[in-house]
This record gives C-alpha cells, sequence and structure tokens, in this order.
C-alpha cells in the first residue's frame, strides 16, 4: 500500500470515529454544538428535573 | 473551605456584566431580560484568595414558577446537592429602579446569609435625577451597599474590598425577617414547619424556613408541588387550614405578603433616595412611544429589518469574493502540488472544496452577528418583542415566547435554553417546539448560495432594494410565518391552555458597549469556523469517501480507451482539448454514479423527485442532518467530483449554474433553487437543537415531534414551491 493510501485511509478513519463519538455523545444528551454562548463554561444540566 | 458566592437580581440589572467584571470571564450579556437561564461559575482572584462565584439567571422573587427560578430558590437555600452551599450573596440591583428590585432583596435577607448589595447603572440613575444615599442604603439594610456601574468597570476595587470582607467573615448575617408580616402569617409559618419536620423522612431533606414561607404563601408553585408530590394529600389539608389562619382583613396571601415588603421597602427607601418630578417621562419612554405604536413601530421594524438584510447581501460580497479566491487558489495550490490521484482527490475535492464552500460565508455570518448584537445591546430586541406580541400574540403564545424566538435567529440552541424564563409550561414547550423554525445563521450559506446563483440582480423599490435581498428576507419571514399557525395549533391541541398574560420588561436605550458586540460577532464567528474545521470536516471526509470508492478499473480502462481513438481520430488541437475535457468530465461521472454514494442516491431519488431534486441534492440534504450548513459542503464535494465542473467555472455558483441532468438539461433553475431554500427554511437538520430540547424537556418525545412536523413542513413546502413556481416559471 502506498504512502498516499495510508494517509487518505488515517484521514478517512479520523473523520469516522469523530463522527462516531459526535453522535454518541448526542444520544447521550451531551453538548454537541454552539449555544450555551459562554466562555465561562457550559451549563452544568438543563432543568429537566423540574418538569 | 472554600467560600461560594451566589451573583443574584433581578433580570437585566447587569449581573453578568458585574460577573465578568469580577472573574475577567466573558459571559453573554445584553441588553433584555433572561440572557442568563443557567448558572456560570468563575472564580474572583482577590490577592492569594479564591472566591467561587455562581452567576444565576435573573428573577424577580423566590417564588419559583419557572425551571431558572427554581435553580436560583434551590441554590440559594442548599437545596440542590450538586452544588457547593452558597456562603453568601452578591446582590446586583439597578439604581435606577430600587423599589422592585429591593422587593427581592427583602426575601434575600430572610436566607440569613451574608450579603453585598451591587448598585448598578448608577450612570442613568444619575442621568434621571435620582440621588442615592448609598450610606444610609448601607445602614438600612445592614450590609455594604456598592455603587458600580459594571459596563464601564467603574467601582469594583470597593466591591472586591466588600467580598474579601465576607469571605474573612467580617460581615454579619442578617436578622431573620425584617418585613412586618401580620403574626398571624408568622404563626402560620411556624406551623407548617413544624408539621413538615415531622415527615423529613418522607421528603428526604429537612426544608428552610424561607421554603415553608414559599410554601404556604405561593399557591400552586413549585415550592408546594415539590412538597404535595411527596406526602400527598393530607398534607394539602393541612396547608389549605394553615393558609386560612394566616390571611388578615381579606386580603389573599401573595398580597399579603407584597404588602408587607413594600411597607419596608418604602420605609428603606424614604431615607435614602430622592427622586425627581415622577411626572417627567424619561428619554427612553419617549422613544418608545414612537418604537412600540402599532403602526410606525411596525413600519421602522420592517425597514431595519430591510436595512439589515440589504446590507448583509450588498457589504459581505466583496469580501466574501476574496475569501472564495484564496481557497480556490488554496486549492489550485495544493493540486498542482500534489499528484493526480486518491489523495489530491480527497484534498482537493473534498476538504478544499467542502470545507471552503462554507467558510467563504463567515463574512456574512459575522454581519448578520453584528446586526444582531447591535440590535439587542441597544434594548430594541424588546421593544421588537412587544411588536410582535401585539401583531402575532392571537396564536396563543405570551409575550415571553418572543425572546427566546428572537434568539433563535441567530441559534436555536441559546432560543431553546432562553425558553426556561416561561412560568407556564405549556407555553415553554410550544415555544421549544416551535423556536427552531426561526432562521438561524447556519441556514444563512444555504440561503445566500441558492439567491446568488439563480435569483436576478432586479432592483425593487425605486432602487433601494434589491431582488435577492428581499427574498433572503421572505425566507426569515417565512420561519415566522409558518411558527404561529404550527403553534396555534399546538396551542389548541397538545398543550391546550389559555394565554398568559403578557409580562415583558422593557430596559433601557442605550448605546451598544462595544466590547459586548465584540464578543458576541466574535463567539459566533468562532462558533461557525469550529464547526466547519471539525464537523463539517468529518461529514466531508466520509461524504467525498463514500463518492469515490469503489474506484472500478472497467470504467478507467473504457475511458483510456476513448481516449486513444480521440487522440488518433486528427481532430484540430482545439477540438481535441475540449473532447478530451468531456471525456474527464463523463469518466468523473460515470464513478460518481458507480459509487456507494451514487448508488444509494439514485436510490432514494424518486422520493425527491417531486421537489425537482436528483440524488446529489437529495443525498447532500441527508448528509446535513447534523448541521444545515453541511449541504453547502457536500455539494462542493460531490458537484466538484462529478461531470458538471467546467474549466471556466468559478467557485461552487457558477458549479451549480453548470450543472445538469443526465439528459443535458440544466439541474438547478429558479424553482429547485427556492424549494431548496423553502426546505431549510424548515427543516430541523440540526442534530445539536434536538438534543437541546431533550435536555430542556426531559424526553426524546418532544425532539422526535419537532424533527417529524419539521421534516414534514419542510418536504410538502418544497413540493409545493416547486410545483408552483415551475407554473408561474416557465423555463426559468
Amino acid at each position: 500500500m502506498s504512502v498516499e493510501k495510508v494517509i487518505v485511509a488515517a484521514i478517512v478513519l479520523y473523520a469516522v470515529v469523530y463522527l462516531t463519538r459526535y453522535i454518541r455523545a448526542a444520544l447521550k444528551g451531551k453538548k454537541t454544538g454552539c449555544g450555551c454562548g459562554s466562555d465561562a463554561g457550559c451549563p452544568k444540566s438543563g432543568p429537566s428535573d423540574s418538569q | 473551605m472554600q467560600t461560594t458566592l451566589a451573583l443574584v437580581g433581578n433580570p437585566n440589572v447587569g449581573k453578568t456584566a458585574v460577573f465578568n467584571a469580577l472573574t475577567g470571564l466573558s459571559a453573554t450579556t445584553g441588553n433584555y431580560a433572561g440572557v442568563t437561564v443557567s448558572r456560570t461559575h468563575g472564580i474572583v482572584h482577590l490577592g492569594e484568595v479564591k472566591i467561587d462565584l455562581a452567576d444565576l439567571p435573573g428573577t424577580y422573587s423566590l417564588a419559583a414558577r419557572s425551571p431558572d427560578e427554581v435553580i436560583v430558590a434551590d441554590v440559594l437555600m442548599d437545596q440542590r446537592p450538586d452544588e457547593v452551599p452558597v456562603s453568601g450573596i452578591i446582590v446586583v440591583v439597578d439604581a435606577s429602579n430600587l423599589e422592585r428590585n429591593l422587593y427581592f432583596l427583602s426575601q434575600l435577607v430572610e436566607l440569613e446569609k451574608p450579603f453585598i448589595v451591587a448598585l448598578n447603572m448608577m450612570d442613568i440613575a444619575d442621568r434621571r435625577g435620582i440621588e442615592i444615599n448609598h450610606e444610609a442604603l448601607s445602614e438600612a439594610l445592614g450590609a455594604p451597599v456598592v455603587p458600580v456601574c459594571a459596563h464601564k468597570r467603574q467601582g469594583f476595587d470597593a466591591l472586591r474590598k466588600a467580598i474579601l470582607a465576607l469571605h474573612q467573615g467580617d460581615l454579619e448575617a442578617p436578622r431573620a425577617s425584617v418585613c412586618p408580616f401580620p403574626e398571624s402569617q408568622t404563626a402560620a409559618v411556624d406551623e407548617l414547619a413544624r408539621v413538615l419536620d415531622t415527615h423529613v423522612d418522607k421528603i428526604g431533606r429537612k426544608i428552610p424556613r424561607p421554603e415553608v414561607a414559599r410554601i404556604l404563601i405561593d399557591v400552586g408553585g413549585y415550592a408546594e408541588k415539590r412538597v404535595l408530590g411527596r406526602l400527598g394529600e393530607d398534607f394539602g389539608e393541612t396547608l389549605v387550614r394553615c393558609r386560612t389562619e394566616a390571611v388578615e382583613n381579606g386580603l389573599t396571601l401573595p398580597a399579603q405578603e407584597a404588602k408587607a415588603r413594600y411597607n419596608w421597602v418604602k420605609q428603606i427607601l424614604s431615607e435614602s433616595v430622592t427622586r425627581p418630578d415622577p411626572r417627567r417621562r424619561s428619554r427612553s419612554e419617549r422613544i418608545d412611544n414612537v418604537l412600540t405604536h402599532k403602526l410606525f413601530g411596525t413600519v421602522f421594524f420592517v425597514a431595519i429589518m430591510l436595512v439589515v438584510f440589504q446590507s448583509i447581501y450588498s457589504w459581505a460580497g466583496p469580501v466574501m469574493d476574496l475569501v472564495d479566491g484564496s481557497i480556490g487558489a488554496v486549492g489550485e495550490g495544493i493540486g498542482s502540488f500534489l499528484p493526480d490521484g486518491v489523495l489530491q482527490s480527497l484534498v482537493v475535492d473534498g476538504i478544499v472544496a467542502g470545507v471552503g464552500s462554507v467558510l467563504i460565508f463567515l463574512p456574512q455570518i459575522l454581519l448578520l452577528s453584528l446586526f444582531i448584537s447591535l440590535l439587542e445591546d441597544c434594548g430594541y430586541m424588546a421593544r421588537a418583542a412587544f411588536l410582535m406580541d401585539k401583531l402575532l400574540g392571537w396564536c396563543g403564545l405570551s409575550g415571553q415566547s418572543f425572546i427566546p424566538m428572537l434568539s433563535s435567529f441567530a441559534c436555536a440552541i441559546p432560543g431553546v435554553m432562553a425558553a426556561r424564563t416561561i412560568y407556564d409550561r405549556r407555553d415553554r414547550f410550544t415555544t421549544i417546539l416551535v423556536a427552531p423554525l426561526m432562521s438561524c445563521s447556519a441556514r444563512l450559506p444555504v440561503y445566500i448560495i441558492m439567491i446568488g446563483a439563480f435569483i436576478p440582480e432586479t432592483k425593487v423599490l425605486g432602487g433601494f432594494l434589491t431582488l435577492p435581498a428581499v427574498v433572503l428576507l421572505l425566507m426569515y419571514s417565512l420561519g415566522v410565518a409558518v411558527a404561529v399557525p404550527v403553534a396555534w395549533i399546538l396551542k389548541k391541541t397538545i398543550f391546550r391552555g389559555e394565554k398568559p398574560p403578557l409580562i415583558l420588561e422593557m430596559p433601557s436605550y442605550k448605546m451598544p458597549q462595544g466590547k459586548t458586540v465584540f464578543r458576541k460577532v466574535y463567539r459566533e464567528g468562532k462558533d461557525f469556523v469550529t464547526r466547519a474545521g471539525t464537523l463539517i470536516f468529518a461529514v466531508t471526509v466520509v461524504v467525498w469517501a463514500l463518492a469515490y470508492f469503489p474506484r472500478s478499473s472497467e470504467i478507467a480502462e473504457s475511458f483510456e480507451a476513448q481516449r486513444t481513438e480521440v487522440a488518433q481520430s486528427g481532430l484540430s488541437e482545439e477540438a481535441l482539448e475540449t473532447r478530451l475535457q468531456e471525456l474527464d468530465n463523463l469518466e468523473q461521472g460515470e464513478y460518481l454514479r458507480n459509487s456507494v454514494l451514487g448508488r444509494m442516491g439514485h436510490v432514494i431519488e424518486p422520493v425527491f423527485r417531486p421537489m425537482g431534486w436528483d440524488w446529489r441534492i437529495a443525498t447532500a440534504t441527508i448528509a446535513s442532518f447534523p448541521a444545515r450548513e453541511i449541504i453547502v459542503a457536500t455539494l462542493g464535494t460531490l458537484f466538484n467530483m462529478g461531470a458538471d465542473e467546467d474549466e471556466e467555472s468559478e467557485g461552487l455558483v457558477d458549479t451549480l449554474r453548470n450543472a445538469t441532468w443526465p439528459d443535458g438539461r440544466p439541474l438547478f433553475n429558479i424553482p429547485v433553487a427556492l424549494s431548496i431554500m423553502v426546505f431549510f427554511a424548515l427543516c430541523a437538520q440540526c442534530g445539536a437543537t434536538l438534543v437541546t430540547i431533550k435536555r430542556e424537556t426531559g424526553q426524546w418525545r418532544w425532539p422526535a415531534l419537532a424533527f417529524t412536523y419539521m421534516t414534514l413542513l419542510a418536504y410538502v413546502g418544497a413540493i409545493v414551491t416547486y410545483q408552483v413556481s415551475s407554473l408561474i416559471l416557465p423555463g426559468a
């Protein structure tokens, strides 16, 4: 296998792993995108316990 | 032991600005109520001493009804097991509106924790001629009162000294109650506390006296519901008996409480504050007469929106061209550096074409964010919400819903989170379900690319506006126009109930703060670039791989044979070059059709044909589920890898204009562009928003409902748009 193909395989593998982790985090309800709007840190939890 | 202080106050008194000034952090601030909807922690450094500071959502009272108020009440009464108990409180009060602010302070005093009063907005109080003797106020309250001007960072040395004194134990906790409540009320609280103490096992904790008072006074409030859920109807009877015994002079309990507290507030203010003639109207009130007027206010609102969208269109153009040119040059540079093959295709056709297609919209995103930040910071957004309430209130949503919906124009996630400020659960859930319909900044690249490629630059309204800007405004209005009937249906079916009264605080007008505006624009740009470099990069690579593999040797051999044949056919040099270029394009198209993605795309294509879409647009749409702007990256990759690019093509706009069906008809036209925009205006293609809806509602069925109804609306809307516009604009 040429060096070129190894590099491509590594990049594709990285992308697949990144997306898998992203989807897993999303399904667990963790923050996955923009939105907490604060450099000071994200909210610790939502208020779902109060509903 | 670590000292944890809570930073509290009414909404829109500048708590977060004080928090930022004390901690050096940059949490989001805004000139309207409800910006902070969750607690944020930061460290205050006082020499060697480090103090944990928790910025809590704004609230008018400890009578918690909405989720954000519950957080405040629980943290202040040390009732959250996940939080360190609060050692003291910094109360931020609006110096220009002390009466209302001290009402909340009268409740905080009863928590028996040492506190400091940060007297913010002194500049506005001065302008209104309000004179505050802060030393007299401090003596009356029994706590330090420190005048500060948070946005100018004035008065913070004195505030830090007071915090240090609190940390060192130099400040005394106040006495239990300062307000002249009737004896019957105090006795009823004592009685209820005794009963609750006998049920500690069932409740799981000892309820502090301030919470007992809330259980007694707030009929149907959160504190009552929580205890009734544990103790059942027997306790309910005791509660009713205590409430009957607590009232005097025919008043209701909340009215009795308010009377006692305001009497205390009046007494405190009479000793420390001098006011000008109350009949004199402030500058903000005079401006509001025009800007909240049913006719003039609406005209001003529409005009300012038109200016915003025209500016986004015309100002960002040159910068966008510059970024586009730079990305094109990078692609060409890498293309000439890397040899032909799989790596070159990944980098040039996949990463540069995909991520680059998204990055060129950074100038528009920054401009939109700049306009929203300026309108928020000067105080206009609350007026816009007031106007919207007048115009759209018939659908059953209260004025409280419009701030979350307005926030959603930047991003649906803070919009969904801002719904925490809404008291009524039905209203809160309805708002959460319609907020994602507002056009967020991620939709902007989709609109810009389609409008830029297919909507002519015709001048309208006497040359002041162009057709692309009007179409852009219409796309932004579509979400609102659809949200109204959706909210109406939800309020008539799943969330049936009365429309709550409008409760909306009008902040004072002020000059936007450069630093605050810059921070918001910077954060928006950073989020956008980060997403392009992470999520969009990853999706682009995966889409490229699915569209590149497998590489059939039969196709390569077949086209190689055709090239040899053409080379030997004796064509002129120019004709030969054209024919070879055609063969190259055909070969790329053949590879794409035979790739994994191509085969999958052809299976799903019939579903999207009624919208005028081919399999590439359909695949790009499905790939954009994690985030809407991914469609631009995926289109960039797919159309760069296919047969539609010619040597004259400059950027994605030209490539899309040249794209064709297999029979040579143009793929894109105005109806297709409009159907894509309508689909993206209405669809729920944002994984992060759906996750946030789950987090805020606690159940997966609500994001499932949002996704289902939005996808159906988007699908039907896109079909109707394509079919109707094809009839109106044949051959467009």
